[in-house]
């Protein structure tokens, strides 16, 4: 499959109250984003365990992005600040494993952001275009 | 050394300071831990093996001294500790698994040779060294030059080839002191499959080495217990470079200092963390 053709898919595990809402709006507002996003909703962004995003990394995704309510504005006061630490970490591991740490992302967005959330899956999709198919993968493409 | 040791032991034990001391015992060339409690035993006492007291006892997942603490409630227990020890007991306490009061280590320093086997940075107990001499420990992996010239993609081979060695027998969990919950992921069902082998690759290593950035306390004992060589520290030691850069943090040096990654208390350097993000 030459790179051109490639469609990366991408694995979106949103907080509830903030970023699965702006996803939300971004649908009901009817505007672009690529279809490539496959969106998970969970309660908080510092729910998501990091074994979330290697397994989803191994098992087809080609990208990961958590997406969770901005710094101050966690309903549960403080899950975005454990995310972001993590985060951090994790973008180190990916590396020392082999793994692009570009296919992981951590994002910001409110619920009335959703020009926000079709930007950053713009983005993304476009990123993840250029590195190309997840070596993880094995091959294995969307059916 | 041991002489020295054995006669503060017997001191602490005639004055009634502890009701006992965890330390290794020795016969026939065996040896494994043991609760000193009475002055007759401490000639089997033995320095000279490496034993981790701190860690925890499988399938309980409960450690030694959590355990003596439990069974005699209030007492002081009186602990031999090597660094590594020491560390283990440091953090293990942050995450409740021991209590701090009422024990009494008894630190003691290590040699090159030891430090050297366990690829160990600090072969010395930092907080309570009572006998030996500071040593320089090994701060890096002796794979480190080989791996660190590998590009992503190499990295990725690197591993495809190191993990598919794993033979899944657990001695790298089993073994680490900081390894103790009861529900371990490595052992989830809905991510790792039971009894089948090659090893998802690479998620089933990574739990453990993720779980520990900061926490490993380096004392080696996983890639000592791996059959397979696995030169599963690799990966350990950048994030605990990134943990000490970012945090100030090593593990198992400050009992009070509490864990970066699980803590957030003090708002310091969150902002500057969006820029690696
Ligand atoms: S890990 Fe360090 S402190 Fe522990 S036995 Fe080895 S050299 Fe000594
Ligand atoms: S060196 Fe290995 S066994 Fe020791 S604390 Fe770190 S992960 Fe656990
Ligand atoms: S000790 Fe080595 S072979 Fe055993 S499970 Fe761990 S990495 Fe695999
Ligand atoms: S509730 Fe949205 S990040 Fe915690």
């Amino acid at each position: 499959m030459s790179k051109s053709e490639f469609e990366p898919r991408i694995v979106a595990l949103l907080c509830n109250w903030c970023t699965y809402t702006g996803a939300d709006l971004a649908g009901t507002a009817r505007m672009k984003y690529p279809p490539n996003v496959r969106t998970l909703r969970v309660m908080c962004s510092g729910r998501v365990d990091p074994a979330f995003v290697i397994f989803a990394l191994q098992n087809g995704a080609d990208g990961v992005m958590i997406g969770g309510c901005h710094i101050g504005d966690c309903h549960y006061a403080k899950g975005n600040y454990s995310s972001r630490r993590r985060a951090v970490i994790l973008k180190d591991t990916l590396e020392s494993l082999g793994i692009d740490p570009r296919r992981f992302r951590l994002e910001w967005i409110s619920a009335s952001e959703g020009d926000k959330f079709a930007e950053v899956i713009k983005k993304f999709t476009k990123e993840l275009k250029e590195l190309g198919p997840n070596p993880l993968n094995k091959g294995a493409q969307d059916a | 050394m041991l002489n020295k040791i054995r006669d503060y032991c017997r001191d602490l034990l005639e004055s009634k300071k502890v009701e006992g001391i965890l330390a290794v015992y020795t016969e026939n060339g065996n040896y494994f831990p043991y609760f000193f409690t009475k002055k007759e035993e401490l000639n089997n006492l033995c320095i000279d093996k490496k034993y981790l007291l701190l860690n925890s006892v499988k399938p309980l997942r409960e450690n030694l001294v959590f355990l003596l603490q439990s069974k005699m409630p209030g007492k002081r227990i009186g602990i031999l500790a090597r660094g590594c020890d020491e560390r283990a007991l440091f953090e293990l306490s942050k995450r409740g698994q021991v209590n701090l009061d009422n024990i009494e280590t008894i630190g003691y320093s290590c040699n090159e040779e030891q430090a050297k086997i366990c690829t160990c940075p600090t072969p010395y107990p930092t907080v309570n060294l009572k006998f030996g001499e500071k040593v320089e420990g090994v701060s890096e992996h002796k794979r480190w030059k080989e791996f660190s010239q590998l590009d992503i993609e190499g990295k990725r081979k690197f591993w495809e080839k190191e993990f598919s060695k794993c033979i899944k027998c657990f001695g790298c969990r089993n073994a680490c002191p900081i390894c103790f919950c009861k529900e371990c992921l490595m052992e989830d069902r809905k991510f790792v499959k039971g009894g089948e082998l090659p090893v998802e690759i690479p998620s089933f290593h990574f739990v453990q080495r993720y779980h520990h950035a900061a926490q490993c306390i380096s004392c080696g004992e996983c890639e000592i217990a791996c059959p397979m060589d696995i030169p599963l520290r690799l990966i350990s030691f950048v994030l605990l470079n990134r943990v000490k850069k970012l945090y100030d943090y090593t593990p198992g040096m400050n009992p009070k200092q509490e864990c970066p990654i699980y803590t957030i208390k003090e708002e310091r350097n969150e902002e500057a963390l969006d820029e690696l993000l």
